[in-house]
């Protein structure tokens, strides 16, 4: 991940995958997109997945995160950044391209 | 210290946390929840496994309705267990949620109307959180004119089935449902009547499908279920005439009464219209039992409303969880048909296709005596 990407990644509003079927776990996310396997979030991404009920750039991700023990032995901003991009990678979760805003 | 629990007080134990974790969230949580030790715990995770209610189980943990009886910061034992039960048990829903929305696309594109049936739609517009509803395929009813149409979609679409139809024919006028499969094992039950036997037979799917259903959209897919008030009448189905639907549909029933979301009465005028109010009337009675509900105006109804003795005599053939229980769908069915169609109905069930029986593992001479076993069964 080259310094351009996370800046880029940054500036982004992120909302979630319009096929992504989940649900929420006694501990984590799961979640399948249709046509892909299905993966468990877990810690971080888990919080990250679910503070993403509306579309928000990392920051402001981070700052709906501030109230929870994250309980990560990185900091908190490089644990959102980390979960956007695994789901990013994963077609989770995509830029928020709609007008209103609403993913 | 106790002594081991004998037999009867097990399955006392067991059979009152069956009933809280079933009627959880129906109402407030308790001011203490019920304490599970790990001997009622394994009881538990049987059951669930049997009837699919892990997700009710876990939220009935994380809302505080039960918990688990044990020495403090031990989390391990039957919560765990059911934990990992759980996570599995979602996994399977999104395994059929993704082919719920492969089949939409299918029919859809095939100009063909459809209503989303059971678990998908329930778990989605009938509970708070969709993961308290598990469900391991996905069902969706069509019009029974379209079926051919249907297959050949959802064919080329990746489904294909492992059965034969009885007769092409027999299947198109009589069948309550096709079951198809993908090639990663998921199953689509393509139905075309939303119950089989007598009461499938009697009831009114031109009203069914007259009646406005209601969307949901899932993993972006907009789908079409049946109404709330359909949605009460087809969980009282599964939970009286259907093979295996256990605690989870008498669930689906009181949540769909007391949630506000289906009028019940309405349903109830529905299905007296129809001809199945028994079937409606011994689901919400069972549910108030086996859920220790309180009193409610639809379970008062259910103890006092007078039943049609033809309804009760179907009613009463119908034993759950038989081996045997195609024939004896097929012999109510056989009751609920006008004399001039039966003739055309026998003969798919006394004598089908060669394929058809193939594909079961059947001899026609096996298939005789099975038939016969459950007739001379039937008259007992």
């Amino acid at each position: 991940m080259t310094h351009a990407d996370t800046s880029a990644r940054s500036q982004v509003r992120w909302c979630r995958a319009d096929d992504v079927l989940w649900r929420i776990g006694a501990d984590r996310v799961l979640a399948r997109v249709v046509g892909s396997d299905a993966v468990d979030l877990i810690g971080a991404a888990a919080l990250v997945w679910v503070a993403l009920d509306e579309p928000g750039t990392i920051s402001e991700i981070r700052d709906r995160l501030a109230d929870e023990d994250l309980n990560l032995e990185v900091p908190a901003d490089l644990a959102v950044e980390a979960a956007v991009e695994m789901m990013q990678s994963s077609d989770l979760i995509r830029p928020d391209d709609r007008p209103d805003g609403r993913g | 210290m106790t002594g081991p629990m004998d037999e009867a007080e097990l399955a006392e134990r067991v059979c009152h946390a069956v009933s809280v974790i079933a009627g959880s969230g129906l109402g407030p949580p308790p001011a203490q929840p019920l304490m599970i030790d790990d001997v009622v715990g394994g009881e538990i995770l049987s059951w669930c496994a049997t009837d699919r209610t892990e997700g009710l189980t876990a939220a009935a943990l994380a809302a505080g309705f039960v918990a688990r009886a044990g020495p403090d910061g031990n989390d391990g034992g039957w919560v765990t267990d059911l934990t990992a039960a759980f996570h599995q048990g979602l996994r399977q829903c999104l395994l059929a949620e993704e082919t719920m929305v492969r089949a939409v696309h299918a029919l859809t594109a095939a100009g063909l109307c459809h209503r989303v049936l059971k678990g998908v739609a329930t778990a989605h517009l009938d509970y708070a959180d969709p993961a308290d509803r598990m469900f391991g395929d996905a069902d969706v009813l069509i019009e029974r004119a379209g079926l051919t149409a249907a297959l050949d979609a959802l064919r080329r679409a990746g489904f294909s089935r492992d059965e034969a139809p009885p007769r092409g024919w027999w299947e198109r006028r009589f069948a309550r449902a096709v079951v198809l499969t993908r090639p990663n094992g998921s199953e689509l039950d393509l139905h075309v009547a939303i119950a089989g036997g007598y009461f499938g037979r009697r009831l009114d799917h031109g009203r069914l499908w007259a009646t406005a259903g209601q969307s949901l959209v899932v993993g972006g897919t907009e789908m079409v279920s049946l109404g709330a008030d359909d949605r009460l009448l087809h969980a009282c189905l599964s939970a009286e005439v259907s093979k295996m639907s256990g605690i989870r549909a008498l669930r689906d029933v009181a949540g769909l009464v007391l949630g506000g979301q289906a009028d019940w009465r309405r349903t109830i005028a529905n299905a007296q219209e129809s001809g199945v109010d028994v079937v409606v009337a011994r689901a919400i009675h069972r549910a108030w039992i086996e859920l220790d509900l309180p009193d409610h105006p639809a379970h008062r109804w259910s103890e006092i409303t007078p039943l049609d003795s033809s309804q009760v005599e179907a009613f009463d053939r119908f034993v759950p969880g038989d081996a045997d229980s195609w024939a004896v769908e097929a012999s109510g069915t056989l009751a609920a048909l006008a004399w001039k169609y039966r003739p055309a109905f026998l003969l798919g069930v006394v004598a089908p296709s060669r394929a058809n029986l193939q594909s079961r593992g059947m001899t026609r001479l096996g298939h005789c005596a099975k038939l016969f076993r459950t007739l001379a069964k039937g008259r007992r």
